[in-house]
């Protein structure tokens, strides 16, 4: 990914300001359907990492 | 979505360090998720693929690597599209549709096996738990 770091509202408003608004209902369904499983996932991996690092740090390998 | 008390119930059972990862991690990818909402709205499918959320995200997060091997595809994208991610969404969605052409299913073992056809010479993408299994 490149390197510039993105504000999310910046990048929200960049997304939808070219859209029409049937794109933009599209759009919103698009991202209410997507988000929990987006928001689940990246939880999930959290958990994951801190569970590796968890057993990394009981067997003393920092 | 909206709904504050929803949002706040990921957050539940966290450490105070995960959910500082948490929230860095969406604030990194969120932009990929709006990319590929846009994707889906102007090409009218809503819907993801079954067992998929987000063939962007997916990859994403399945090959940090891909980022860097494409970083000279990733500059001419970006000044095409004024976009930092379109790439990852256009290399998205010319998989998939090379799996329509060919009529092949669109699953994600095929779309990483065109990966690596695409990018001869280098290490063939795999799934995570592929290479966990093959260590």
């Amino acid at each position: 990914m490149s390197n510039k770091i993105i504000s999310p509202l910046t990048e929200f408003r960049r997304v939808t300001e070219s859209l029409s608004s049937n794109e933009r209902a599209l759009f919103r369904q698009a991202l209410i359907q997507q988000l929990p499983e987006f928001l689940e996932r990246i939880r999930d991996q959290v958990k994951q990492e801190a569970q590796k690092e968890n057993r990394r740090c009981e067997h003393g390998k920092p | 979505m909206g709904n504050p008390d929803s949002l706040l119930a990921y957050l539940e059972g966290l450490s105070d360090d995960e959910v500082m990862r948490f929230k860095a991690d969406v604030h990194a990818r969120l932009p990929v998720l709006f990319e590929d909402c846009r994707a889906r709205a102007k090409v009218c499918e809503i819907g993801p693929a079954p067992g998929r959320a987000s063939l962007a995200v997916d990859l994403m997060a399945a090959h940090p690597r891909l980022a860097d091997e494409c970083q000279d595809f990733v500059r001419k994208m970006s000044s095409i599209t004024g976009s930092p991610v379109d790439w990852l969404l256009t290399v998205t969605y010319l998989i998939e549709l090379e799996c329509l052409r060919v009529g092949r299913k669109t699953n994600f073992g095929y779309m990483l096996r065109i990966l690596s056809e695409a990018f001869p010479g280098r290490k063939p993408y795999t799934r995570r738990n592929e290479k966990e299994r093959a260590k």
